[in-house]
């Protein structure tokens, strides 16, 4: 009886923060992106679907939060980890509300812009490259309207 | 979506050490919010990618130049190796033929795997047309041959102009881009790279005479008259000029000149590259065999393009 009691308030505060978190959803796609060529000849990018990835490929991330709820969500910031043999690609990391983008090169311990992170070397330090990230955060300026969506992006390369 | 993918592959080659074929690669991402002054965090859901495999493969001719062959010596291989360029295990068919420019054919032509891996061919190469190689694994493979009759070889030009090919066995297509659904490792999709799973590299043998050597002689006579005539007493100086071919690299080179009948060798007139030579057989390369009556000069090697020149001088009785 004991334990069908404590199984029970599991699935209640289960239940409880899904009913609290259900009205704010943060859904992620990934994208490839592809050159094509018109008839014209001209070159343009587009994104499909990732039905196959391949070495080299360039694949877009787009975080999207939905606030389905009246009230405004405040103090938004998503933090995106860069998976395992993807290599983030410089300045690609985009959001279409005004935000402050910082990076990770220690698995999300530290956060910074790209002039202040530092990679240790032999001979001492040195400024890391896009290579060098492990984490994008997009810290939005304003509060997100109940019932609007915020859309966040980056590109990684496929090692 | 061919010519997508096409394109798409055009910047794929740069990553022939790239992620493994089947690979998943997952993206998740994490939200901090605020919401009536109470902080909340939630996740994305996780999107899922499985790497495909790319088929690609490079071949390369492992001999820097020609290889010769010669009569009644065993004909040397020709040497290549196949580098598995893609992201994941593949076997590859190999293949060859005779250009049909070639000067000559040769009928019995077999090839083997380099099995243990030395880029050399010896006894515990195995004969096979098909090989597996991991993804960045490369392996040697020979053609072997036997030499020509003497009826197959071109009198203008000697050599026979071989093409091999590897053919990947999981796509091969030739199409950069074609897809095979589920035939990649671990069940993945597998993509025809750049080269459409299918490369070739080209090797020549060149049939070479026995005139590894060119020889030219020229005699100038001097008689004590101050004249040209070959009258007795006469000197008579040889210059022999000795030059390998454009591919030879002769060995164990010795100059024989039996001294001409009605003349008599002139003692220490013996000259290699304007450099006197003793008569005796001593350290330097020359000698006068006055047993058999002839000049005899030790070159040893004579590389290509190399010559070397020979001067002595005889007396007309």
């Amino acid at each position: 009886m004991k334990k069908m009691l404590l199984f029970l308030g599991v699935v209640l505060i289960g239940s409880a923060i899904y009913a609290k978190n259900a009205k704010v959803t943060l859904v992620s796609k990934s994208y490839k992106e592809v050159i094509v060529t018109d008839k014209h000849g001209k070159k343009s990018i587009k994104l499909v679907d990732t039905k196959k990835v391949l070495p080299g490929d360039i694949i877009v991330y787009r975080n999207t939060v939905n606030n389905a709820q009246d009230k405004p969500v405040k103090h938004m910031v998503l933090n995106n980890p860069i998976p395992d043999h993807m290599r983030y690609i410089a300045d690609s990391a985009k959001c279409e509300s005004p935000c402050t983008v910082l990076y990770s090169v220690d698995h999300g311990k530290v956060f910074d812009t790209p002039e202040n992170l530092k990679i240790k070397t032999q001979n001492g330090y040195r400024i890391a490259k896009a290579d060098d990230y492990t984490n994008v955060k997009w810290i939005m300026k304003n509060p997100l309207p109940g019932h609007h969506t915020a859309t966040v992006s980056y590109k990684a390369k496929l090692k | 979506m061919y010519r997508i993918l096409l394109i798409l592959l055009l910047g794929v080659t740069l990553y022939a050490k790239g992620t493994s074929a089947g690979t998943v690669i997952n993206n998740i991402a994490t939200l901090d919010f605020i919401v009536d002054d109470t902080p909340e965090q939630i996740e994305s859901n996780v999107v899922t990618d499985t790497v495909a495999q790319l088929i690609d493969l490079h071949i390369d001719s492992l001999d820097s130049s020609d290889v010769h062959i010669q009569k009644e010596v065993p004909t040397p291989p020709l040497s290549f190796q196949i580098t598995n360029t893609g992201n994941g295990s593949d076997k590859f068919s190999l293949q060859f033929n005779i250009k049909a420019k070639s000067d000559f054919r040769l009928d019995e032509i077999k090839l083997y795997v380099d099995t243990n891996n030395n880029k050399k061919f010896d006894a515990e190469d195995q004969l096979s047309d098909k090989i597996r190689l991991k993804a960045d694994e490369t392996r040697a493979f020979f053609l072997i041959a036997k030499g020509p009759e003497d009826e197959k070889i071109g009198k203008r030009h000697n050599h026979c102009y071989i093409v091999v090919k590897g053919i990947s066995l999981t796509g091969g297509s030739g199409i950069a881009g074609k897809v095979y659904p589920g035939k990649g490792v671990s069940g993945t999709d597998a993509v025809d790279g750049e080269k459409g799973g299918v490369d070739e590299a080209k090797g020549v043998w060149e049939y070479v005479s026995q005139k590894l050597l060119f020889i030219q002689q020229k005699s100038t006579v001097l008689n004590q008259f101050g004249g040209n005539e070959p009258v007795s007493g006469a000197i008579i100086t040889y210059d022999i000029t000795i030059s390998a071919g454009k591919h030879v690299h002769a060995r164990d080179v010795l100059y024989k000149n039996p001294i001409p009948n009605a003349t008599v060798y002139q003692k220490n007139s013996l000259k290699l590259n304007g450099k006197s030579l003793t008569d005796a057989k001593d350290s330097d390369q020359g000698v006068f065999d006055s047993k058999n009556n002839l000049i005899m000069v030790d070159l040893d090697h004579i590389k290509k393009y190399e010559i070397a020149k020979i001067q002595f001088k005889v007396k007309i009785k």
